[in-house]
């Protein structure tokens, strides 16, 4: 079922005549060749015979409106004929279009689009200073005794804290292995081996335990507040919500955030013990370290003010990721596919916001302590 | 006066979708809401339930201006309002009980039997008993439908919104949700704005129709007094007249025509 066809040359004008069916199956090789001849300089004008045509579809009359903006912008001659009854009113159906260029639309300028990405952006660094404000009044709001609905924040401690224990640990016990061992092999050469404990303690304590959770956490829990979220701003349950006068920061938010800063440090403690624990093993097993001297070693270590800045980052980090996952659900663009998006963003952004807390964090610690 | 519209631009953002609303329901009635679907009928009704501010203009709910009271304040006089949504809106993690339960237990310090036998009283009267312990996603659509309007009137509002009550639900069942708003009106004395397409449904309900089309407001009136209307949109849909999409603009045939095949065949 090919389109063949005659190309007869009548001085500069070209007749095309297609045979036996035209259809979505080679509607395209009509097109092609009628933007074959579009383009050539020696064609003035085409003619598309119809006469040899038995059915034709909706896209036959696509290809030759398209064909026909094509020609009229190259100041051509474009003509149809000898069409039966049944292709006028194949025809008589479509509508015609309104532009008669080719082109659908003009593309936007590319300064344009920087100027809307601006825009968009600001306009996004709003909404998100609003949720911001309206979070602390949430907060304060607390303290009047305006609580998240009752339950809402065990519910939540669970979802967040509790169900993520066992990821958790495995992920810092195995960090805390690797960490164990990349020092022992280095360490071995100097004869310090008992200087593990102290590389995995602090390491462990001020820096990967609080980030190795919250990254965790952010894909865990942040995700899942944004794709929850989401679709309850898709499915207008927040709108339910509003107009049923009550709020919905107090109703989602504010449960949501109690919990993730509750549970954090919770986790965090958790993944330093743990991140210890495995470096303990390596330790006391393949560095040949007694037990108690490896305690000893990590207690001497550590400080409570390695302890406490860490927990103060993982109390940072939970508001980011809590935040986020919260600004990426309410702020949900596109319908139900939105989710998906929303979900991917607030995990890559609040996951970059961590790494850029910390990196100040750590920046700030210590250049305090050199001063 | 249950709402008045003054001079209001309702819309989305700086996007402009209705003008010119001056409007005014009065109570006790019911009012059918008229439009083809994006003619802007959701979003009257969001502007005139408080939840999309009007880009200009004054909207009273209750006599009160609503977008101007603070947020305790407007939560109180929504209290006295119900919204049915379009999809239902049910909380999909809550069952059917905590779905009707939630505004009683929110802004009331009624005890949870109290509670639990008003929710089975408002499932009875949509026709729903024994679904309590479902969850949303295990009834069918016509079914949330009817639980969303238990949820909406659980406060006995003086006012509900019902944003297509019956669109998607078979007649028998439509014609059930429509009853049951009737009752709503006649027994509580509830005010009721309903957007529908259906003519059934609004020669049975609307002691008022307001029709929408292009932006704005084009009649205003009783079912009777529209039905005998002659502005095209509002003959055309109570006289079913389908839209023809291709003759209102041109189609492929006439440019086809216009060739003239004499020529063409030299
Ligand atoms: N959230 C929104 N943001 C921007 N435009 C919207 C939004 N919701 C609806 N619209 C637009 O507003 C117009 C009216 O929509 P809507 O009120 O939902 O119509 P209806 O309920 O009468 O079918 C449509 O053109 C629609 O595209
Ligand atoms: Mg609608």
């Amino acid at each position: 079922m090919s389109v063949a066809t005659d190309a007869i040359a009548v001085q500069s004008t070209q007749v095309v005549a297609p045979q036996g069916d035209l259809n979505v199956h080679n509607a395209a090789q009509l097109y092609e060749q009628l933007d074959v001849l579009a383009g050539r300089g020696d064609v003035s004008a085409v003619v598309v015979d119809f006469s040899q045509v038995r059915a034709m579809d909706s896209s036959a009359v696509a290809v030759v409106a398209l064909a026909k903006g094509l020609f009229e912008s190259a100041g051509k001659r474009f003509d149809v004929r000898s069409l039966s009854a049944e292709h006028r009113q194949t025809f008589a159906l479509m509508p015609m279009r309104s532009v008669a260029t080719g082109k659908v639309e003009a593309s936007e300028h590319p300064l344009e689009w920087a100027g809307q990405q601006v825009l968009a952006s600001w306009a996004g660094m709003q909404r998100f200073l609003d949720l911001l404000t309206d979070t602390i009044f949430v907060v304060l709001g607390m303290f009047r005794r305006r609580m998240p609905p009752k339950g809402a924040i065990t519910e939540q401690a669970v979802a967040i804290g509790v169900n993520a224990l066992g990821i958790v640990a495995l992920l810092t016990f195995l960090l805390g292995l690797i960490m164990a061992f990349q020092a022992a092999h280095q360490l071995r050469q100097f004869g310090a081996n008992i200087f593990v404990a102290n590389l995995v303690g602090i390491s462990m304590v001020r820096e990967f335990g609080p980030m190795m959770t919250a990254i965790i956490v952010a894909g865990r829990t942040g995700s899942a507040i944004a794709a929850e979220l989401g679709t309850m701003q898709v499915q207008e349950e927040i709108d339910a919500l509003r107009a049923m006068g009550l709020d919905p920061n107090r109703y989602l938010l504010l449960p949501r955030l109690v919990a993730i800063t509750l549970m954090q440090p919770a986790l965090t403690l958790m993944a330093n013990a743990v991140g210890i624990f495995g470096g303990f093993l390596i330790g006391t097993m393949y560095l040949d370290l007694s037990a108690p001297a490896y305690i000893n070693q990590t207690i001497e270590a550590l400080s409570m003010g390695d302890v406490l800045n860490g927990l103060t980052k993982s109390v940072v980090f939970a508001w980011i990721i809590g935040l986020v996952g919260c600004y990426c659900g309410f702020n949900i663009e596109g319908g139900a596919s939105g989710v998906g998006r929303a979900t991917t963003r607030a995990v890559v952004t609040s996951i970059f916001l961590i790494i850029v807390a910390d990196s100040i964090f750590t920046t700030a610690s210590t250049v305090l302590k050199m001063g | 006066m249950v709402i008045s519209l003054e001079n209001v631009v309702a819309g989305y953002g700086k996007t402009p979708i209705l003008r010119d609303l001056n409007l005014e329901l009065e109570r006790g009635q019911i009012t059918a809401l008229l439009g083809g679907s994006g003619s802007g009928k959701s979003t009257l009704l969001k502007t005139m339930t408080g939840l999309l501010p009007p880009l200009e203009g004054t909207v009273r709910l209750l006599g009160h201006e609503m977008y101007r009271l603070d947020q305790a304040e407007r939560s109180a006089l929504l209290r006295r309002t119900g919204m049915l949504f379009q999809y239902g809106a049910l909380f999909g993690s809550r069952t059917v009980f905590d779905n009707i339960a939630l505004p009683l237990r929110e802004h009331t310090a009624l005890p949870e039997s109290v509670i639990a036998e008003m929710v089975r009283m408002k499932l009875a009267l949509v026709g729903l008993e024994g679904l309590e312990a479902r969850l949303p996603s295990e009834i069918s659509g016509g079914q949330r439908k009817r639980v969303a309007l238990a949820r909406a009137s659980i406060l006995d509002p003086e006012v509900i919104f019902c944003d297509e009550p019956s669109a998607g639900l078979d007649p028998i069942v439509a014609a059930g949700l429509d009853d049951t708003l009737r009752r709503f009106q006649s027994l509580f004395g509830m005010s009721l704005v309903v957007v529908t397409h259906e003519l059934e449904s609004i020669k049975f309900l609307a002691d008022r129709v307001i029709m929408l089309a292009g932006n704005a407001v084009v009649a205003v009136g009783t079912v009777e007094e529209l039905s005998k209307s002659a502005i095209k949109n509002v003959y055309d849909f109570f006289h079913r007249v389908p839209p023809d999409y291709v003759t209102a603009g041109s189609s492929m045939l006439e440019w086809v025509e216009k060739q003239g095949e004499p020529k063409a065949d030299g």
